[in-house]
């Protein structure tokens, strides 16, 4: 499958590459928006071959990278439009969703686009119980209770931003 | 699909989680993100300067840049805390010079703050920015010449409800100080001379708005005021004597916020200051 990301018909002085997702989905990017990507831009300074493979980023996530990417290689669209995609971008995505493109960015290095995502997981995370963090991160609680219970104990006495409310 | 988290991505996301709340719990999470996030912290609130020691503090967080911390409990401010009952600075200053050469700021409450911390606290952090010493005592304008002399990139020293003693004045240049927040008993006399060594300000908070009325004092002021070409904010004014508020007319039109909470001042004289300050955006009275 070759998804175009262009609206109508390519034009012989655009260059554009084909990546493929993990999952084996193809999708045709132009030159210009592939190398806001720091990873690709050194394959494609690289090597020949107008095709990349992508092993670990699946089309899901990719299709929204690339949409990201084409968006912001667009010169026809003010900073403030930009901008505002980017607002939109991340709004309403689930945390599942975001932590996969907060990984594609991270290895594809879209590093704005990695601040944002990252920026959003945290704006999320904030005043969530440990337990929710461990369950949203699939992470197995490798402390015993006696050293999770130590360690909670010295968090609340010692540092504890709460404490600054009352004088 | 199995996936891991990159360090880096996660110190990116813990890097958007402020609050020690947030941070707490990120590192509760399992004994690899506790790494993680103990290298990461940069900010630390203390609440109790006795609650931990600060061997403690530096060998759990070993890259802190900004370190907040209360002393004496609040009813030490109506004098119900015994004299030399604690909440002395100086140990904390001594560990911190050691372990933490990039601290940048450190704000402390009730605490009892020596000429001898201010003077390490000049010598030991070369990037030092933000000096907030609220309630604090036990220091004198020495320690404080020792900062302005040393901290080259001092942006804000905010010295709001502290007592210190007023020895000769020093009379070095802080050239990128940019809030500048006195206490009640530093007199007008003093004023002109302390905003002249500082011609980036932004915010200052004056000392006692009051002298005795000296044409010399009023064309100092007057003359200081007007290299004043940045500043946005002004509070302070304990004890206006009105006579001296023409002296800062020529920062006025440029003035965004003004805070008089703590002024004395009639109201005639506050209309006659509000409406030279043609850009005010906000008042607080």
């Amino acid at each position: 499958m070759v998804t175009t990301d262009e609206k109508g018909p390519l034009t012989a002085k655009k260059k554009s590459v084909i990546i493929r997702s993990c999952d084996g989905d193809e999708f045709l990017v132009s030159e210009s928006a592939a190398v806001l990507s720091t990873s690709l831009k050194k394959i494609l300074e690289e090597k020949e071959d107008r095709l990349i493979h992508l092993s670990d980023i699946d089309n899901k996530t990719l299709a929204m990278v690339i949409a990201y990417l084409s968006t912001h290689a667009d010169d026809g669209l003010s900073d403030d439009l930009k901008r505002s995609f980017d607002q939109e971008f991340v709004s309403g995505k689930e945390f599942d969703v975001l932590k996969y493109l907060v990984l594609a960015t991270d290895t594809l290095q879209v590093t704005c686009l990695c601040y944002t995502v990252a920026k959003k997981m945290a704006d999320i995370m904030k005043n969530k119980l440990v337990e929710w963090v461990r369950r949203e991160f699939d992470i197995q609680n490798d402390y015993t209770p006696e050293a999770e219970a130590e360690i909670r104990r010295l968090d609340a006495w010692a540092w504890d931003d709460r404490q600054l409310e009352d004088d | 699909m199995a996936y891991s988290f990159p360090e880096e991505v996660l110190e990116h996301v813990f890097s958007f989680l402020s609050s020690d709340k947030d941070r707490n719990s990120v590192s509760l999470v399992c004994k690899s993100w506790y790494e993680i996030e103990r290298w990461c912290r940069r900010r630390i609130f203390v609440g109790n300067c006795y609650a931990v020691s600060p061997g403690i503090v530096i060998r759990r967080f070993p890259e802190v840049r900004a370190v907040e911390m209360k002393g004496k409990p609040h009813f030490a401010d109506f004098n119900l805390v015994p004299e030399g009952w604690g909440g002395y600075v100086y140990p904390w200053i001594a560990a911190m010079s050691a372990a933490y050469p990039l601290l940048e700021e450190i704000k402390l409450k009730r605490m009892v703050v020596t000429d001898e911390c201010l003077e390490l606290i000049s010598k030991s952090f070369k990037n030092f920015k933000v000096l907030v010493l609220s309630s604090c005592e036990g220091f004198t304008t020495d320690g404080l010449a020792s900062i302005a002399a040393n901290c080259r990139h001092l942006r804000e020293l905010d010295l709001r409800e502290s007592e210190f003693l007023r020895l000769g004045a020093p009379g070095c240049p802080v050239p990128n100080l940019r809030t500048l927040r006195l206490n009640r008993a530093v007199p007008l006399e003093k004023l002109a001379n302390l905003i002249r060594r500082a011609p980036k300000l932004v915010e200052l908070g004056t000392g006692a708005y009051s002298a005795e009325i000296r044409s010399d004092i009023l064309l100092n002021l007057t003359e200081a005021f007007s290299a004043c070409k940045q500043l946005k904010g002004l509070s302070g004014f304990w004890d206006v004597v009105p006579a001296y508020l023409p002296a800062m007319y020529s920062v006025c039109s440029g003035i965004t916020s003004l805070n008089l909470s703590y002024a004395t001042i009639q109201s005639f004289d506050l209309v006659k200051l509000v409406t030279q300050c043609r850009n005010l955006q906000r008042l607080w009275v």
